[in-house]
């Protein structure tokens, strides 16, 4: 009984801190960012296997983790508001060449990281270039550049 | 996932700025839930610090216990008995455990090894040897917690002459 549960406690509690720790702590990929991913796994590995080392016991928190993942997305399916907490919603944060600085504050996103964006999807050069920029809820930034007239 | 697509602008767009504020404000209760979890953590709420550690004596019995008042499920946990001479009788001395505290915990090693563990009523009496009569000393038990929740135990010379304790077990 107790894999499940140690396997079913786990998957919450990241889904819980990763909210809270906001989108672009998953999207920066600094390498300190990169360490903390790998560590991370790590760290859950005790509390999720435990002092057992039986394939039964691996077996069944594979299945848990998996099976509350199946359930999560049939959750959000029914749901929109359970999906826009649990993954969260986009949001425009570039309009028309102006950068909306209240929202990308709040958010932390600042205007170095819409512009490598930019360069990296559609090799623009400047800001005024872009109509929109969106923040997803990914935490990746999508640019949407001004149409060549 | 079409639901609740306006449009701003030219642009077809799920955006709800007031839930992302909600969204915003929950994050940073978040964030100070976490700064003090870590806090209390550090401060030993979870196990090993400053609010864990505590010490038990009773002026009639020549013994005091050093335990901790916090663990966690299967994590190495200590407890120190300090004897003073007044324990011992005909060159041994005897330390009395609980069955309730014994039933829950899994003994790694007692630190001076026990030269003889005898079964008593509700517990278990090991017994050690002295080097000089009427001395007192220190014995350590490290253990690991089997159960989670609270962990209640008694240590002493015999049954009637004990301490109890009572330690929170974290899963």
């Amino acid at each position: 009984m107790d894999a499940v549960l140690r396997a079913l406690v786990v998957y919450l509690f990241l889904m819980i801190v990763f909210r809270i720790a906001g989108r672009r702590t998953l999207m920066e990929m600094t390498s300190f960012d990169f360490i903390l991913l790998l560590i991370l796994s790590e760290a859950t590995q005790n509390a999720m296997i435990g002092n057992d080392y039986s394939v039964t016991n691996g077996f069944l928190v594979v299945l848990t983790l998996i099976g509350t993942d199946i359930l999560f997305s049939h959750i959000k399916q029914r749901s929109p508001l359970f999906e826009k907490w649990l993954d969260g919603i986009p949001m425009i944060i570039v309009e028309h060449g102006r950068p909306l600085k209240e929202l990308m504050k709040k958010a932390r996103v600042d205007e170095d990281d819409v512009m490598a964006s930019a360069r990296e999807s559609h090799g623009l050069e400047r800001m005024d270039q872009i109509k929109y920029a969106v923040l997803e809820s990914s935490g990746g930034i999508s640019i949407i550049p001004n149409s060549k007239t | 996932m079409a639901s609740g697509l306006k449009r701003i602008g030219d642009v077809e767009i799920n955006q709800d700025l007031d839930f992302q504020r909600r969204c915003w404000t929950v994050q940073r209760i978040g964030w100070i839930v976490m700064a003090v979890l870590v806090l209390s953590a550090l401060l030993g709420v979870f196990g090993r610090g400053l609010f864990s550690h505590a010490v038990v004596r009773d002026p009639s019995i020549p013994l005091s216990v050093e335990y901790e008042r916090f663990g966690r499920y299967q994590s190495p946990l200590t407890l120190s008995l300090h004897l003073n001479p007044g324990a011992s009788r005909d060159g041994k001395v005897g330390l009395w455990f609980s069955q309730d505290f014994l039933r829950d915990v899994q003994i790694q090693s007692i630190v001076p090894q026990p030269d003889r563990a005898e079964l008593s009523q509700n517990g278990t009496i090991y017994l050690f040897g002295l080097a000089q009569p009427n001395q007192g000393g220190d014995v350590v038990v490290h253990f690991e917690a089997q159960a989670i929740g609270a962990l209640s135990g008694k240590v002493g010379l015999t049954e009637s002459r004990s301490i109890a304790f009572t330690q929170w077990i974290y899963p």
